[in-house]
């Protein structure tokens, strides 16, 4: 898993039906400092996340697992809200 | 497996229930000359490492959900062992007491 940020929203219309009602989200990767990496990018939300909120996600195949009787084709997803990091 | 240091904290409330209970520990994997390898990581910790430790983490999703008794959590690293000393080359390289010493 890794930390990333919410940028923002993408919308489809045209759409594989795994994906249907699902939430997709502009993220960024972040370290731990809150500094972005590398290119942001589209995640399933399966949290409810907003806008410039931390969360964590998760990628590869377990990222369609958050989704109750369906695999979306997901290679990315939100699983958790982040309240505060500790170092 | 590859070697980590522990280098924050995660708390997160709202969360995929598979997560319940269980500390998410960022760490940042080394290589056997403890420099930093490649982007920071964030597990689930089995074993109740601490801050600044040296860790042993495991990233393979299936092997994740085995040890959580889940067939499907969302989770694909994990920090599975913390490491007491390293001997590499007949050398050792790592001594957990000295490195808390210092």
């Amino acid at each position: 898993m890794y930390l990333g940020r919410v940028l923002g929203r993408a919308v489809c219309t045209v759409k594989d039906s795994q994906l249907e009602g699902l939430k997709l989200i502009i993220v960024t990767k972040i370290d731990g400092n809150g500094n972005a990496k590398g290119r942001p990018f589209i995640a399933c939300d399966a949290t409810g996340a907003g806008n410039g909120e931390t969360v964590f996600l998760c990628g590869g195949g377990e990222a369609a697992f958050p989704f109750v009787k369906r695999r979306p084709p997901s290679d990315a997803s939100i699983l958790g809200i982040i309240d505060q990091i500790e170092s | 497996m590859e070697i980590a240091k522990v280098v924050k904290k995660v708390i997160a409330t709202v969360k995929n229930e598979a997560f319940e209970g269980y500390p998410l520990l960022l760490v940042q994997p080394l290589t056997m000359k403890f420099e930093n390898k490649g982007a920071e990581v964030l597990c689930v910790d089995f074993i109740g490492a601490d801050l600044g430790e040296v860790v042993m983490i495991m990233k393979e999703g299936s092997s994740v959900n085995d040890m959580m008794g889940l067939a499907e959590a969302p989770a694909d690293a994990a920090i599975i062992g913390i490491v007491d000393h390293i001997v590499l080359d007949d050398r050792r390289i790592f001594e957990k007491s000295r490195a808390e010493a210092a």
